[in-house]
């Protein structure tokens, strides 16, 4: 029996027009029970593509799993028929909070009547008791005067109101597995601050284990006890958050973390545009890599443990650093 | 050294908003900014920081008269550009006042080669020929590291960080003295930012420019800023030098504010600060102290009056009646 949550070996891939364009590559990546597991990335990086692969909601016929396994409790998420995910899997244990608060609900019907729906659908109650239900989840999300929210539509709610509606709808299944997708993107810093600790309490409270997906490095670092580093499809570094940000091994980690103004007179570090042609069977990370060797553009680096739980994928590591 | 380039006093701009009732006498205002003052520097770098609907924007737009000030007035390198007319706008300052936008992917005509879009204002206000006018834009682009040949080219071409540099070449055309940068990296990657943060500041030094930054990313303002201006519900609250504010916040605002970014040195959720609740309404903002229906060390006085600017230092002011 492995752990509650492990990635092995995923593979990703979207059909173009120009064949087959490899998505992810992922070779491994566990998050225990009730644990938050941050992945960080730029835009492009395949955090979304990771987190639709393991809902089983790739694009079809765009999207092609190449190989590999996604176990959850014991359970190959992979192997799963689309009618077994949707009875036993999606939105029962395992949930998801979309990216742009200001475009996952649909404008045309009001709150109450999206959080009905799926209370519905999901937990068969009509009724009072499904209003009731209703507002519990309004409730557990922190949202005051309830009753008169459930009759107001999206357009009338801050980015604030609306991301805890989601989230709402998110959790009102009982869902033990949550992947929260940049949840804050566009929001303020002072709301930010009110969703992250709402997730945050609600993981506590349900025990839930978070995939918590981000561009930042310090919400991840507030955020989650693991944390893992994406950088074209490829986890290059792994491990407790505090060792991957602050005792950053590969060379993408430590250029992300000093990308991040701080201090005036401090300056800012970053890969300039393309060094070097890319390396056709080498490490992902070689055309942009300051200290890239020869040898890099010859083999892809595979994940290997470094310092404790600590895991890097650069033949480097450790050796030099910026 | 300094001369003051822009002065803006007790600068006001409301807009009429209908209430719900059919026949209305009593018309409503959104008090977007209300009573503004302001004054900077030639050479520096002013960041303009708060929560979204405070403000920002519409401080921005009405310096650039893409608004019609409501009261106050407006100088520019002396001139009253209050009142001014388009075409006199045109004559006098909108060469020497540029805007960087958003976000570049809605700011650049996706019909428009980027020869086009960085060359109009040339176009509009030089009237350079054609050899000349492409010669000047792949300079600049060159200026703002892209390559020459990106002239024949569309904005779908480009990636977002890349954009954004062509929106900051089309901005620094005409040589301008004073350029608004409205949240020039928030739709784009950490990496890409620092390279436009580097960028714009390399420019800064060869230009000579005087920049207005808006942000939400305080540690981008950090970054970029010499002096801090924070708003809130259409008011300054305080202002002073960068390091001051950042080190030493007296407005509770600001201090929630700065308390509330998740940052690298924090362990867990619990050093993270929220404010309760929303900003509240522009139209009708709370009485006194507009920050008191959040403020988390309000006291009886705040709800009836309003605070007066306190000085702290020479520089540094703030709005409060903890500092009173």
């Amino acid at each position: 029996m492995g752990k509650y949550f492990e990635i092995k070996n995923l593979a990703v891939g979207f059909k173009t027009f120009e064949g087959i364009r490899p998505v992810l590559n992922i070779e491994s990546l566990s998050i225990n029970r009730g644990e938050t597991y941050g992945v960080v990335g730029e835009s492009g990086a395949g955090k979304t593509v990771l987190a639709l692969t393991i809902l089983g909601l790739l694009p079809k016929p765009a999207g092609i799993v190449h190989s590999g396994e996604i176990w959850f409790d014991g359970q190959d998420l992979l192997k799963k028929t689309e009618q077994e995910l949707y009875e036993n899997y999606r939105g029962k244990r395992l949930t998801m909070i979309f990216q742009d608060p200001m475009s996952t609900l649909n404008p045309v019907f009001t709150v109450g009547q999206q959080i009905e729906r799926v209370v519905q659908k999901q937990q068969n109650l009509k009724g009072e008791m499904c209003t009731k239900r209703v507002l519990e989840l309004l409730d557990v999300v922190q949202l005051p005067d309830a009753r008169s929210m459930l009759k107001k539509y999206p357009h009338e709610l801050s980015g604030g109101q609306r991301q805890r509606i989601i989230i709402a709808i998110a959790l009102s299944c009982g869902a033990e597995f949550l992947i929260a997708d940049e949840p804050t993107r566009n929001l303020d810093v002072t709301i930010q601050a009110g969703i992250l600790k709402l997730i945050g309490e609600l993981q506590k409270e349900f025990k839930m284990s978070v995939l918590f997906i981000a561009n930042n490095v310090g919400l991840v670092n507030v955020f989650c006890k693991n944390a893992g580093i994406l950088y074209r499809g490829k986890l290059v570094e792994d491990g407790p958050s505090a060792q991957v940000i602050h005792e950053a091994k590969h060379p993408y980690t430590q250029t992300l973390i000093s990308a991040i103004p701080r201090l005036k007179s401090e300056k800012l570090k970053f890969a300039s545009i393309v060094i070097k042609p890319e390396a056709e069977q080498g490490c992902p990370y070689y055309s942009r890599c300051i200290i890239a060797e020869e040898g890099c553009a010859r083999q892809v680096p595979m994940l290997e443990t470094i310092n404790g739980a600590q895991k890097v994928a650069c033949f480097l590591a450790g050796r030099r650093s910026l | 050294m300094s001369e003051v380039l822009v002065k803006i006093e007790n600068l006001k701009k409301y807009f009429p908003v209908r209430s719900d009732a059919i026949i209305n006498t009593r018309m409503n205002w959104v008090k977007a900014v209300d009573g503004v003052d302001l004054e900077i520097q030639s050479g520096e770098t002013i960041g303009l920081v708060g929560e979204s609907g405070c403000g920002k924007t519409t401080l921005v737009n009405v310096l650039l008269r893409l608004e019609d000030p409501t009261e106050g007035k407006m100088f520019f390198n002396g001139i009253n550009i209050t009142r001014l007319s388009q075409k006199a706008l045109r004559q006098t300052i909108r060469e020497h006042i540029q805007i960087v936008f958003q976000d570049p992917f809605w700011s650049l005509n996706p019909r428009l080669l980027v020869r086009d879009i960085v060359g109009e204002p040339l176009t509009v206000h030089q009237k350079l020929p054609l050899l000349k006018l492409i010669q000047r834009v792949e300079d600049l682009l060159e200026m703002v590291g892209l390559p020459r040949d990106s002239v024949y080219k569309y904005p779908h071409e480009f990636s977002g960080g890349q954009r954004q540099r062509i929106a900051i070449a089309r901005a620094l055309a005409l040589e301008p003295k004073l350029v608004v940068l409205d949240e020039p990296t928030s739709s784009i990657d950490i990496l890409s930012q620092a390279q436009i943060l580097d960028l714009l500041m390399q420019l800064k030094n060869r230009l000579g420019l005087t920049y207005i930054l808006i942000s939400h990313d305080l540690s981008v303002v950090h970054y970029m800023s010499d002096r801090i201006i924070v708003m809130y519900l259409g008011k300054v609250v305080e202002q002073g030098p960068a390091e001051t504010v950042f080190n030493s916040p007296v407005h509770p605002y600001t201090q929630a504010l700065f308390h509330a970014i998740p940052s690298l040195d924090m362990n867990s959720l619990d050093e993270l600060q929220t404010l309760e609740g929303n900003v509240p309404s522009a139209i009708n903002p709370p009485s006194g102290c507009r920050f008191h229906t959040r403020c988390p060390q309000v006291m009886p006085v705040c709800s009836s009056v309003e605070p007066e600017m306190v000085r702290m230092d020479e520089n540094h002011q703030a709005a409060c009646h903890l500092l009173g």
